[in-house]
């Protein structure tokens, strides 16, 4: 891929969804490239270059906002976070909760499905310690075949072996004859799907208690970190908490969050909102 | 170094999993089926934190290893590794009192998460 090429898709993917492929990650890029060109039977890098010169089509732009994002992740993945939304996020917040409301959760950029599926998982085992209301996980993500795999909520035996302890495996899931394993549909059923670009409005989805969006700013520009993370404040209910990955944090984006500091989890709340 | 006996048949399996932990604070000691893991228990010479254990071994497999532990009240937590995959038989070991499970085949970073939530610490050096 010559640097005219690789300007040309770089500069898409970044003005479509805000992610930045910068010069160190030109192979990476290529590399995904390579994906849409067997999808096109294309035998040169040139051929796709040219096909893509003569205009996107929308089936181009799904392929390419699909290979654009970094779909991995993990169950459970980081385990302060899940060890304290079990220990005191979900309780305290379930105690503060007017009868009759439902608890209403955000996994954004969900990918195939395993953040979402934790939290449910996590909310199930939580139903065997204390009273759990109605609750509703939103999961979305840009990438219309990340959704399609998080909907079949079916994972290969490596997939559910990462961050899945074995007891909730076999409690939660169904092991199928080709060694894949799916997920019971009571936990799949308490998760909604829903496609959404984070430069997209967010008003549509409704207020929420919990925003996870872990691993996701750090993939975009400055000005785009800024953005979404005031349009997710305006999601959050009052005293909702908004969580970020390990490797993210408030600094240089944003001062309307308070931090808070809990047995190794940081999570955020607006001051507004507090 | 955190020591830990792994009991497998198979010196493939023993290859592949001591090149996942190199350069980690992990040291392994290999038996190659439940006798000899017991043999290396009773010699004392070692402070076993873990044990990884193969299903089907010749000599004594892993369930009747496992059941031999517990009859000694050696209560050194245990990982099963093996490519049995079925839910009765994750079940049962569990039930039995094993600590975690890997199905093989398995990745590096797969053996260190498990190792690590097991262990409660990091082994990364």
């Amino acid at each position: 891929m010559n640097k005219e090429q690789f300007d040309f898709f770089s500069k898409y993917i970044e003005k479509e969804i805000g992610i930045v492929y910068s010069e160190e990650n030109r192979f990476q890029l290529q590399a995904r490239l390579n994906d849409i060109m067997k999808f096109y039977s294309l035998s040169t890098f040139d051929d796709l270059y040219h096909k893509a010169k003569d205009g996107i089509s929308s089936t181009f732009k799904q392929l390419l906002l699909d290979i654009a994002t970094n779909n991995e992740t993990l169950f459970f993945r980081d385990q302060k976070v899940f060890q304290g939304l079990a220990k005191f996020v979900l309780p305290e917040l379930i105690s503060s909760l007017p009868p009759g409301e439902t608890l209403k959760i955000w996994s954004a950029a969900c990918s195939f499905g395993q953040e979402p599926y934790s939290i449910a998982i996590a909310l199930m085992e939580l139903k065997k310690k204390m009273f759990v209301p109605n609750f509703q996980i939103v999961a979305t993500d840009i990438s219309s075949i990340a959704l399609e795999r998080a909907n079949s909520a079916r994972y290969s035996q490596l997939e559910v072996q990462r961050g899945l302890p074995i007891h909730l495996l076999i409690q939660y899931f169904t092991k199928d004859p080709d060694d894949y394993w799916t997920l019971k549909p009571e936990v799949r059923s308490s998760v909604r799907l829903q496609i959404k670009n984070l430069k997209d409005s967010f008003t549509d989805l409704g207020n929420f208690h919990l925003i996870f969006c872990r691993n996701v700013l750090i993939y975009q520009k400055l000005d785009n970190k800024i953005d979404i993370i005031h349009r997710l404040e305006k999601q959050l209910t009052q005293k909702g908490r908004l969580l970020l990955g390990s490797a993210e944090s408030m600094i240089g984006i944003s001062d309307r969050f308070s931090q808070v500091i809990r047995e190794g989890m940081i999570m955020y709340q607006s001051k507004s909102n507090s | 170094m955190i020591q830990v006996l792994m009991v497998d048949d198979a010196k493939s399996v023993h290859a592949f999993t001591k090149n996942c932990l190199l350069g980690t604070k992990v040291e392994l000691f290999p038996a190659y089926d439940g006798q000899q893991a017991l043999d290396e228990l009773a010699k004392g010479t070692r402070s076993f934190q873990l044990i990884l254990l193969d299903w089907e071994m010749p000599v004594l497999d892993g369930p009747k290893t496992f059941a031999e532990l517990k009859k000694q009240n050696i209560n050194i937590p245990v990982i099963m590794m093996t490519s049995r995959n079925s839910i009765e038989d994750i079940s049962n070991m569990l039930a039995a009192g094993v600590s975690e499970y890997i199905m093989k085949p398995f990745t590096k970073d797969i053996l260190i998460s498990k190792i690590e939530s097991i262990l409660g610490t990091e082994v990364s050096a």
